[in-house]
This record gives C-alpha cells, sequence and structure tokens, in this order.
C-alpha cells in the first residue's frame, strides 16, 4: 500500500466517524455549487427531517457557499501562498445536530470586521436577529451590495444557535477562516 | 409593452410579467449567478411598466388591480436584496394611486417563508401584501 492511499484510507476513516455526510475541498464555483446543492437536496428528501429544518439547512448550505465564493474571488491564495490551498465545505450529523463547517482564507486586514459581526449576530436573539436582518436590508443602497453581510445574519436567524468560528494565522497577509453552523433536530 | 418571460434553471426562478394576460409571477428557486445581472431587468421592466399604469390611470382615472404574484421556494440572502428592490418599486406605484397589490405565497410548512414576506411588508409603506398559504 502506497503512503497516499493508506493517507486516503486515514481521511475516509476519519471523515466516517464524525459522521460525514457530505464533504468538498477545492474551488467552488456556481456550477460546483449547484451541484453539490441538487445531491443535497436529494439526501434531505430521503431523509426523515421536517421540511422546514430542511430548507434551513439548505439556506445555510448556500450562504455558507456563498461566502466562499465571495472571498475566494477577492483572493488570489494561490498568488499569496505561493501554492494551491482551496476552500474547504463540510457537513456532518451527530446526535441531533446538523453541522456546518466551512474554511478559506481570508485577508487579515478582515479579521476584525468578521469577528465583531459574528459576535455581533451572537449577541442577538431571533427578535433582535429579525429587525437587524431588517435594518440591512432597509440601508443597504445597490452600490453596498458586494459587502452586504445579510448572509451572516441569515445563517444566525436559519441556524438558530451560536455560530462558532477560528481564525487561525497563515501569513502577516492571510489567516484561516473557519465558521460552524449548527442547526438542531 | 412586451411581457417579460423568464425561464426557470436550477438556480434562478421563472420570471412571467405579461400584462396582456394580467398575470404577474415570480416563483422557483433564487440563488442566480450573477444576482444583479437577473433583477435589475425585471426591475427596469417595473420601471417601465410604471409609466403604463400612471398613463392608464391618467387617462381612465382607475385602473384594475394588478396582483403580483411571489411565489418563491427559497431565495438567498443576495437576492433578498433585489426582491426587496421589486417591492419596494411596486409600493412606489401603490403610493402614486395605481392599483397594486402583493400575494405572498408559502408552503404551509415553511413558516420561514411566511415570516419572509412579513419582514418585507414592515419595510412597505402603501403597498398591500396579502399571504397565501399552499
Amino acid at each position: 500500500m502506497t503512503r497516499e492511499i493508506s493517507e486516503a484510507l486515514e481521511i475516509h476513516q476519519y471523515m466516517n466517524d464524525k459522521n460525514v455526510i457530505m464533504s468538498f475541498m477545492g474551488e467552488l464555483t456556481h456550477q460546483v455549487t449547484t451541484s453539490l446543492l441538487k445531491n443535497l437536496k436529494e439526501n434531505m428528501s430521503s431523509t426523515n427531517v421536517d421540511v422546514v429544518t430542511q430548507k434551513r439547512l439548505y439556506g445555510i448550505i448556500v450562504e455558507c457557499l456563498d461566502n466562499i465564493s465571495k472571498h475566494w474571488v477577492a483572493l488570489d491564495i494561490e498568488k499569496v501562498l505561493g501554492r494551491a490551498s482551496p476552500p474547504l465545505f463540510m457537513l456532518s450529523r451527530k446526535d441531533n445536530h446538523y453541522f456546518i463547517v466551512t474554511g478559506n482564507h481570508v485577508p487579515n486586514e478582515q479579521v476584525d470586521f468578521l469577528i465583531k459581526k459574528i459576535e455581533l449576530v451572537n449577541a442577538l436573539d431571533k427578535k433582535g436577529l429579525q429587525d437587524y436582518y431588517r435594518q440591512t436590508l432597509a440601508k443597504e443602497s445597490p452600490l453596498e451590495r458586494d459587502n452586504a453581510g445579510l448572509g451572516i445574519i441569515d445563517i444566525a436567524l436559519k441556524s438558530g444557535n451560536k455560530l462558532e468560528y477560528e481564525f487561525k494565522p497563515i501569513t502577516s497577509a492571510v489567516s484561516f477562516y473557519v465558521i460552524q453552523a449548527r442547526i438542531s433536530l | 409593452m412586451n411581457a417579460l418571460l423568464i425561464d426557470p434553471s436550477d438556480f434562478s426562478p421563472k420570471v412571467v410579467f405579461d400584462p396582456v394576460k394580467n398575470q404577474f409571477e415570480i416563483s422557483g428557486e433564487s440563488r442566480p449567478e450573477n444576482t444583479s445581472k437577473f433583477y435589475v431587468p425585471i426591475l427596469d421592466w417595473l420601471v417601465q411598466y410604471q409609466s403604463v399604469l400612471y398613463w392608464e390611470k391618467d387617462k381612465f382615472g382607475q385602473s384594475p388591480p394588478r396582483v403580483f404574484e411571489f411565489k418563491y421556494d427559497y431565495f438567498n440572502s443576495t437576492s433578498a436584496k433585489f426582491i426587496m428592490d421589486l417591492l419596494m418599486q411596486l409600493d412606489k406605484m401603490a403610493q402614486d394611486g395605481c392599483s397594486v397589490q402583493v400575494k405572498w405565497f408559502y408552503d404551509k410548512r415553511d413558516e420561514d417563508m411566511k415570516e419572509s414576506g412579513e419582514e418585507f411588508s414592515k419595510l412597505l409603506k402603501k403597498l398591500p401584501i396579502e399571504f397565501v398559504e399552499t
């Protein structure tokens, strides 16, 4: 057995142990996203999870994947690191929870902004999140749209749980940003 | 004025805005690759249609109601902003005395879709929104 095969087996075993339903590492184009989401829909429809939870899970995943794409487009990570380091998406289920984890590089100057944003939504209850969502929807001009931030509010609303996150410094220019949303059944 | 007809895809909704048939409907899933490219023509169409309605109102007085049906299965947060724009445009027409209404459809198992519609409606001044459970 080659080292690569043995590593593949280890990775598979690890993912199996962690109840990973779906995992993807690579460039998340819109086409790839669409294909993952189609797969997810089929997967979900064969479970006994209620429709509203299925839709919330779907919505969270769309927002997470959209976020990755935005960062990916904005940052030429291969140029920054001198090697390819594509983003990661992982969906797993444990006990009565689904876990959605994404990981991607972000410029260090965005880290504080992102932390503030996540902490802000984590501090709000459902009513607070709805108000914040509405305010954000109302005030944004078309020009400000791309760095909107509605996505993270939407994730928090649909998740119903606090978001977990980590920024791992990689170089003086970028960090690896991991965010986890959890949805309870 | 020509009808605006857009076929649905896996990631963008079907649009039928047909003044001759008096049918105005958006339905399906919305997470287009380029949200602005998808929604701006719809918004432009509505702005043009506004002048038709204004002309009709001046010439004939009260016009028959135009009912815009929103039948989304799902929309992402980027689409939400553009849906807000469509509703704002319709709201503007309603404020100017045009007879426009919205029907917001939602699956009865999907309380979130109803709540989204309610959140939108809080930002509107005059446009009547009727919620329809399916």
